[in-house]
C-alpha cells in the first residue's frame, strides 16, 4: 500500500534556491508546492493546508516572519522552519516564538540535512 | 636780660635769645645769639654759638631755610608769637618753633626736637598708604576672582553637553542652557530641586528607573576616594512633553578635601548615534543575506551534482566538484568570519545570557567535530569536574568560541597528535583548557596572535587557507562575555588556550 506523500510549502523568493529545494523535495518523495513570496506563500497555506512549511525570512510583500504570524492568528498550526541566511539573535528568537519554529541558516545547512529535519518534523 | 635767666638754663626745651639783622634794603638775612640755655646745645648739637651769627654756625641756613629769617622776623617786628614745625636740612632735624619778641628786633626761639615725633609719623603715614595700597590690591584681586569665577561659570554653562550639578543631597544647584534646551524645563523651575524628582530617568520603553538604581544615587554613593564616573547608554530622560530620548550619560561625584560635596551630571542626546547603530546593523544584516544567497545556491547545487541525482559522475569529475564545494564552504565561513567581526566591532554582538553547562557545551562540541579529529588519528580526552556550577552566559557565544579553539587545536595538530579538554573552576571563575601536542606558536609571535587578520608564520606555512579571523573573533566573543582569554605555548610542543569565564551568582 502506498502512503500518500506529504505535502511541503516552500515560500522563497530565491529563483535559484526555490528550485533547488523543490526538485530535491520532489526526489525524496514529497509532494512540493513553492511560493514566490510571502503573499502567495500565505495563500498557499491556506488553501493547500500542506504538512510543514520551509519558510525564507526576507521576501517581498509580506516576510517571512508576518506570514508565520498570520498563520498563527487565523487558528493556522501548520509547523514551520525557518529556512534563511539571517542568523542575528533578534530575528532568531522572534521566529522561534511562533509555534515553537525550527531555525536554519541556509549556507550552513546542506540540502541532505534540511531533508533530514523536515522528515524529523514530520516524524518520518 | 636778667628777667630770663633764672629759669632759662632749667627749661626742658630749647632756647636761644637773639637779635635780627637786616640788610640794606631792610630784608632780614641773619641774627645773632645772644643767649642760649643748655639743652640748646643738647637739641642742636651746636656749642659756642653765643654772639656768633647763624650764618656762621650754620652755613647753607639762608638757602635751605629762608622762612626761618621772614618768621623770626615779623615777630620781632609785631611781637605777636608764632609757632611752627620747621625741618632744619643742614642738621637732618625737625624742630617745633615758638617764637616770641617783647623788643623790637629782639626775639626769643623756644624749640623742641620733633624729629622722632616725625618719623613716627611718617612710618604712620606710610603704613597708612602701604594698608591703603594693599586694600587696593585686594581690590582689583577680588575683582579678578569674580570675573575668573564668571568666566569659569560661564564656560560650564556653554558647555554643548546638557550640564546639571547638584549639591551633597542630590538638589539641583546648576543647570546649563543646553540642558534646559534638551529636557524643555526652565532653570528657575528646577532650581534647587531634588535632582531625581524633577527630571525623570527612564529605560527605553518609559519605565521609570527607580531612585537606587539611578546614576546619581550611584555617584553620592560612590566613595569618596575612588570618584568613579558612571557611564550608560541604555538611559531616556523625559521631556516636559513625557517624550523621551536616549543619553549617554558620565555622573560623577563632586570631591573636595575628600568629601562628596555634590554631583556633576553631564549628558547628551545619542538619538542620531541609535539611528546609525540601527542601520549599521541593519547594513550587517543585509549583506550577510546578499552574500549568502548565491554562496547557498553555489553549495546546494555542487551537493546536488554530487549525489549523483543528476547522474553519475566521473572520479576525475566528482574530485573537481569536491574542490569547488570546499571552495565554496571557504567563502561561507569567510563571510561568517567578517560578519562576526563587524558585529563584534559595531558592538552589536548580542548577548543573551541564560545559565548554562560549560562542561556540556564542550562534550557537544567535541562530540561534533570528533570526526575530523578520527581522520587524523588524534586522540582527543575531555575532562571536567563532577559538580560545576551553572553559569549565567550566552550559551550560543560559549559554543562558538569553544568551537573555534577546538577546531584550531585539531586543525594545527598533527597526525597522531593529542588534544585535552577540560572545564574546571578556579575561585569565581570556570576556567576552559584546550591543550594540543601541535605546532606552537613562535615567540616573538605571541603578542600578535589575537590581532585581526594576523597569522603565524609557521600557520601559513602549514594551513595556507586560514583567514586570520577566528583568534580575533574569539577574543571578541570571551570579551563580550566579560571573560578572559590567554595561551600557553612552545613551538613544536603545543599549546594551550584558556578562557576564563565569570560565574554570577
Amino acid at each position: 500500500m502506498e502512503t500518500v506523500p506529504k505535502k511541503i510549502l516552500i515560500a522563497e523568493d530565491d529563483e535559484s534556491l526555490r528550485s533547488t529545494l523543490r526538485e530535491k523535495f520532489t526526489n525524496e518523495g514529497f509532494s512540493v508546492l513553492v511560493a514566490v513570496d510571502g503573499e502567495e506563500g500565505l495563500a498557499s497555506a491556506k488553501k493547500e493546508k500542506p504538512d510543514l512549511i520551509l519558510l525564507d525570512i526576507r521576501m517581498p510583500k509580506v516576510d517571512g516572519i508576518a506570514m508565520a504570524r498570520e498563520l498563527k492568528k487565523e487558528g493556522f498550526t501548520t509547523p514551520i522552519i525557518f529556512l534563511t541566511n539571517l542568523d542575528d539573535i533578534n530575528h532568531i528568537s522572534e521566529a522561534i516564538e511562533i509555534n515553537e519554529s525550527d531555525y536554519l541558516v541556509k549556507s550552513d545547512m546542506k540540502l541532505d540535512e534540511i531533508v533530514k529535519r523536515a522528515k524529523e518534523r514530520l516524524a518520518m | 636780660m636778667t628777667f630770663y635767666e633764672p629759669p632759662f638754663d632749667d627749661m626742658f626745651d630749647g632756647v636761644a635769645y637773639c637779635q635780627m639783622i637786616f640788610n640794606d634794603e631792610g630784608r632780614p638775612v641773619d641774627f645773632t645769639y645772644l643767649q642760649v640755655n643748655k639743652d640748646f646745645e643738647k637739641f642742636t648739637g651746636l656749642s659756642n654759638v653765643v654772639g656768633k651769627k647763624v650764618t656762621e654756625i650754620i652755613p647753607g641756613i639762608t638757602a635751605s631755610n629762608p622762612e626761618l629769617f621772614t618768621l623770626c622776623s615779623r615777630v620781632s617786628l609785631s611781637g605777636q608769637p608764632e609757632r611752627v614745625e620747621m625741618y632744619i636740612a643742614s642738621s637732618a632735624m625737625w624742630f617745633l618753633l615758638s617764637v616770641y619778641s617783647t623788643k623790637k628786633n629782639f626775639f626769643v626761639t623756644v624749640f623742641q626736637n620733633i624729629t622722632d615725633k616725625k618719623r613716627i609719623e611718617k612710618d604712620l603715614e606710610e603704613a597708612v598708604v602701604a594698608a591703603r595700597n594693599v586694600l587696593e590690591d585686594l581690590q582689583i584681586e577680588k575683582k579678578r576672582i569674580a570675573e575668573a569665577q564668571a568666566k569659569e561659570k560661564a564656560i560650564l554653562l556653554s558647555i554643548g553637553d546638557g550640564l546639571i550639578a547638584t549639591d551633597e543631597k542630590g538638589n539641583i544647584i546648576l543647570i546649563n542652557e543646553t540642558a534646559e534646551k534638551m529636557l524643555d524645563k526652565r532653570g528657575e523651575e528646577i532650581m534647587g530641586k531634588l535632582f531625581s524628582e524633577v527630571i525623570i530617568l527612564t529605560d527605553e520603553k518609559k519605565k521609570p528607573i527607580s531612585h537606587e538604581k539611578r546614576p546619581i544615587t550611584l555617584a553620592l554613593a560612590t566613595n569618596s576616594f575612588s570618584p568613579a564616573s558612571i557611564v550608560n547608554s541604555i538611559y531616556y530622560y523625559e521631556k516636559k512633553d513625557k517624550t523621551i530620548f536616549p543619553v549617554a550619560i558620565m555622573e560623577r561625584p563632586v570631591i573636595l578635601d575628600g568629601k562628596i560635596i555634590g554631583t556633576i551630571n553631564i549628558f547628551r542626546d545619542i538619538t542620531k548615534e541609535k539611528e546609525i547603530d540601527r542601520a549599521k546593523s541593519e547594513f550587517v544584516s543585509l549583506a550577510s543575506h546578499q552574500l549568502r544567497t548565491p554562496l547557498t545556491s553555489v553549495k546546494w547545487n555542487l551537493e546536488m551534482l554530487l549525489s549523483g541525482e543528476d547522474g553519475v559522475l566521473s572520479q576525475k569529475q566528482k574530485k573537481r566538484v569536491e574542490e569547488l564545494y570546499r571552495g565554496n564552504e571557504r567563502m561561507n565561513e569567510m563571510v561568517r568570519s567578517l560578519l562576526n567581526v563587524s558585529r563584534i566591532e559595531a558592538g552589536s554582538l548580542t548577548v543573551k545570557l541564560k545559565m548554562s553547562d560549560v562542561g556540556e557545551i564542550m562534550k557537544e562540541v567535541v562530540k561534533e567535530q570528533m570526526p575530523t579529529a578520527k581522520e587524523k588519528k588524534q586522540e582527543v580526552t575531555v575532562q571536567r569536574k563532577e559538580g560545576l556550577p551553572k553559569i549565567s552566559t550566552d550559551p550560543a557565544l560559549v559554543r562558538m568560541i569553544v568551537q573555534n579553539l577546538f577546531g584550531n587545536a585539531i586543525e594545527y595538530t598533527g597526525i597522531g597528535g593529542k588534544i585535552i579538554c577540560t572545564v574546571a573552576q578556579t575561585g569565581d571563575k570556570i576556567i576552559i583548557g584546550i591543550k594540543d601536542t601541535g605546532m606552537g606558536i613562535p615567540e616573538e609571535q605571541k603578542t600578535k596572535i589575537f590581532q585581526k587578520l594576523f597569522r603565524a608564520e609557521n600557520a601559513v606555512r602549514e594551513k595556507p587557507e586560514g583567514n586570520g579571523l577566528e583568534l580575533y573573533i574569539t577574543k571578541g566573543m570571551v570579551t563580550a562575555l566579560s571573560g578572559q582569554i590567554w595561551f600557553e605555548s612552545e613551538k613544536g610542543v603545543g599549546t594551550t588556550f584558556f578562557v576564563a569565564l565569570p560565574i554570577n551568582k
